[in-house]
């Protein structure tokens, strides 16, 4: 236990999309997996090097790439091996014909054979998007992605997203996800009952511009669901029908509780007047579409698309 | 599952098709419909995986399909054809959509470009305050809610009944505007209450309603047939059933995410959710679905008849001298029971549409009398700056894709690409340039919806017409163009 090693996640936008890059773990051992086992190159910390060159060293040995620029520090995890991983993000170019080259290892196979083969430290790597990388990842390493997916949207990460945000500007927890026919969003929150709340403000600032939301009257709010992906949902859709059937806009979400299960609000708004409220979007549906609610870290981070 | 499809995960059939080939959980194999030129940025998307993964599901027959206008949906991609087998075969809402029954309807007139043009902006004006968008403006029709039950089972009929067109319209729509096995018990109150207050409204985003006019012929006789020449005014509809049908979809979709489990489906994406044909689940959703179909046919006739009283006015003659008709409106969004030849045996099949728009044959008896020489009609319509296709359906349609073809241009960019690149720009004056004049509920539904955000619709139609899945009639320009 207690061993560190370091990697680079490197990145770059496509379509206006971010996408990482990850590698997936060579050997008999992983041949057949592939949801959650894949990782940013990385490997030990040597004794006396310090951990951006450990990283570089790491993600050059691993993949024959070279990574140049400037890194975007992004913490360390905690793997269930009880290993530490520092990493850097690097924005980076990669082309599949490219092909990596990687070291290998060697390891007896099959086991207690006596024989021994030899195997490279990754076998194939890929540009993910976002969405996409986090569910392959190995879980611990999430939190990278959405380390980098809120550093590109506080202001001095906005040229590193290629300003997809057009011309609202949206607040520093909020990162639009660029889905092609859709509106999606990556979110996070100090704690639960913010973060619905902020969901519920990223869902109507897509629909309208929240300047000219007056929270003039409140109404309680309670919904159900299985599970807290599901209660999201439930919370969403329920002012989404508000909205539609009792054409109303709501500014201002006061989560009271949040349970696993059901969740109790004050919203607060006022109806829908054509004169001073524009109704960019409609949103048909809240959708379980890569939706995602999940405490990463010492932050919680939710990810949620909708059809409109 | 690979990392990514690339080139070498397919296989090419023809000119202007590829195939999946049936590997793992694959019960037939997918087939693209593409160019060479199209094909890496169909790749670049999930959608050629979403289409074999559609082709794990059960009783599916022949292939899973994509259109040239293929990409990445919610489990079905959008611009997916699949039949499954009526009796072993399942439903899935996901392979309709939340806008269920979304279509187009496209009327003519007997007005030429140059009459209309002087008038455009006072029809457009028109228009734009007589058809309302949505949430937040007024305008939708009032109706009762047992009323609305009885839009649900009757659809464009009852809009008929109710004074909105003409009974002769209803020759001239895809089920002549009324769904069969409607039935309003198996529909939520969230849905009817959502339906209660968008009839008559036209929605926000890709949605629109267009004043045209017929600036190419492919083939002069079907054109004809279809009473379209060059320089005619056209009209040019795109809506669909509005929250009543995404409620519908949302409703059902929690429903038969029960059903995989207690049928036991082995599905490669929980967002395929769904249900054997015959099962109560798979029932209760397509008598709601069908309730959805005849909302959107209701809301389309309705929306319609708006456009007609406009027109009478802003150029004061009434319809006959208007010359004003419905060519044809067809869905986009629909699972229905066909029959089709499937190795040279009719067979009973539940195709799901979504994103792609039937297209039957000649001959075929669900083309409507005056068009079954030529095949029914097929509208594709494109982004609001260039132009939009009326195509008919082909025999090699009926043989390869259930007699289906793709439905539109497709997205390119994401809407908030889209707003990215119209920033600093006035996207009403660069269309008013080219002699597009734009009205629009929201600024920023116009910069989502800019021309450069979409393919190009020719390239899509090409695709079709090289496969052999359509035939090209006419070409229509867009002179003005409301955006909900």
């Amino acid at each position: 236990m207690g061993e560190t090693s370091a990697g680079l996640l490197m990145y770059r936008m496509r379509d206006g999309r971010l996408e990482v890059f990850l590698a997936h773990p060579g050997g008999p051992l992983f041949e057949k997996k592939d949801e959650g086992v894949w990782s940013i190159p990385k490997g030990l910390v040597e004794p006396g090097e310090s951990l951006p060159a450990a990283a570089r060293r790491e993600f050059e040995e691993e993949t024959g790439l070279v990574a140049g620029g400037e890194t975007i520090p992004l913490g360390s995890v905690k793997l269930k091996s009880g290993k530490t991983v520092h990493a850097w993000a690097v924005a980076g170019a990669w082309d599949p014909a490219q092909g990596i080259r990687s070291n290998t290892f060697e390891m007896e196979w099959p086991p207690q054979s006596g024989r021994r083969g030899r195997f490279p430290e990754i076998d194939r790597a890929a540009f993910f998007a976002a969405e996409e990388a986090r569910r392959r990842i190995n879980p611990a390493q999430r939190a990278f992605i959405d380390r980098l997916l809120m550093h590109l949207q506080t202001a001095a990460g906005r040229n590193s997203l290629d300003g997809a945000l057009g011309q609202r500007v949206l607040p520093d927890w909020l990162c639009p996800l660029d889905h092609t026919a859709d509106v999606g969003y990556f979110l996070q929150a100090g704690n639960l009952k913010e973060l619905f709340a902020r969901a519920a403000w990223a869902m109507f600032t897509t629909i309208t511009d929240m300047a000219t939301v007056q929270p003039a009257e409140s109404e309680p709010v309670r919904v159900q669901a299985q599970d807290r992906a599901g209660l999201l949902v439930a919370w969403l859709s329920e002012l989404n029908f508000r909205h539609a059937t009792r054409r109303r806009l709501y500014g201002r979400f006061d989560v009271l509780k949040t349970g696993g299960d059901s969740l109790e609000a004050e919203v607060y708004g006022e109806a829908i007047d054509p004169a001073r409220h524009a109704i960019h979007t409609e949103i048909k549906a809240v959708t379980f579409h890569n939706l995602m609610v999940e405490k990463s870290g010492e932050i919680w981070v939710a990810q949620v698309i909708f059809d409109v | 599952m690979s990392p990514a499809m690339n080139e070498d995960s397919l296989q090419r059939l023809g000119e202007c098709l590829w195939e999946i080939p049936r590997t793992g959980r694959m019960r037939v194999p997918a087939r693209i419909y593409t160019s060479a030129a199209m094909l890496p940025q169909v790749l670049a998307d999930n959608a050629p995986q979403q289409a074999a993964n559609v082709a794990c599901l059960p009783g599916i027959v022949g292939a899973a399909l994509a259109m040239p206008d293929i990409h990445w949906g919610y489990g079905f991609p959008i611009g997916g054809v699949a039949a499954f087998d009526a009796r072993e075969g399942v439903i899935s809402p996901g392979g309709v959509g939340y806008d269920i029954n979304c279509g187009v309807r496209l009327m003519a007139t007997r007005l030429t470009r140059a009459e209309v043009k002087p008038r455009l902006p006072a029809a457009l004006k028109r228009l734009f305050h007589g058809i309302p968008s949505g949430v937040g403006s007024s305008g939708a029709l009032k109706v009762a809610r047992r009323e609305l039950e009885e839009v649900a089972v009757r659809g464009a009929e009852w809009a008929v009944a109710r004074g909105f067109g003409r009974e002769g319209d209803l020759d001239h729509i895809e089920e002549r505007g009324r769904f069969a096995g409607a039935d309003p018990r198996h529909v939520s109150e969230r849905a009817w209450q959502r339906g209660l207050e968008q009839l008559g409204t036209l929605g926000s985003g890709n949605h629109f309603l267009e004043i045209g006019f017929v600036d190419e012929l492919y083939d002069a006789p079907a054109a004809r047939t279809m009473g379209l020449e060059l320089d005619q005014v056209t009209v040019l509809i795109h809506c669909g059933s509005r929250g009543y049908g995404h409620q519908i979809c949302d409703d059902h979709l929690a429903r038969l995410d029960q059903a995989v489990r207690k049928y036991d489906l082995d599905l490669p994406d929980r967002q395929l959710a769904c249900a054997p044909l015959g099962s109560p689940e798979a029932d209760a959703y397509l008598a709601a679905m069908a309730c959805a179909v005849n909302y959107a046919f209701a809301n389309r006739q309705a929306i319609a008849h708006q456009t007609a009283a406009a027109l009478e006015q802003v150029f004061d003659r009434n319809r006959e001298q208007l010359g004003l008709r419905t060519i044809y409106e067809v869905g986009h969004n629909l699972a229905k029971f066909e029959t089709h030849i499937v190795e040279g045996q009719p067979r009973k099949l539940c195709v799901h549409r979504k994103g792609a728009t039937r297209a039957f044959a000649p001959g075929a008896a669900d083309v409507p009398a005056a068009y079954r020489a030529i095949g029914q009609p097929v509208l594709i319509p494109g982004d609001m700056g260039r132009y939009s296709f009326v195509l008919t359906g082909t025999q090699q349609a009926m043989t390869e894709t259930f007699g289906s073809t793709c439905h539109g241009a497709g997205r390119l960019m994401s809407r908030h690409q889209a707003i990215k690149m119209s920033q600093g720009r006035n996207i009403a004056a660069e269309l008013g340039q080219k002699d597009i004049l734009v009205m629009g509920q929201s600024r920023r539904t116009l910069e989502e919806e800019i021309p450069e955000a979409y393919k190009d619709v020719a390239s899509v139609v090409d695709v079709c017409v090289g496969a052999g899945i359509s035939r090209k009639v006419a070409r229509l320009r867009p002179m003005g163009c409301i955006k909900g």
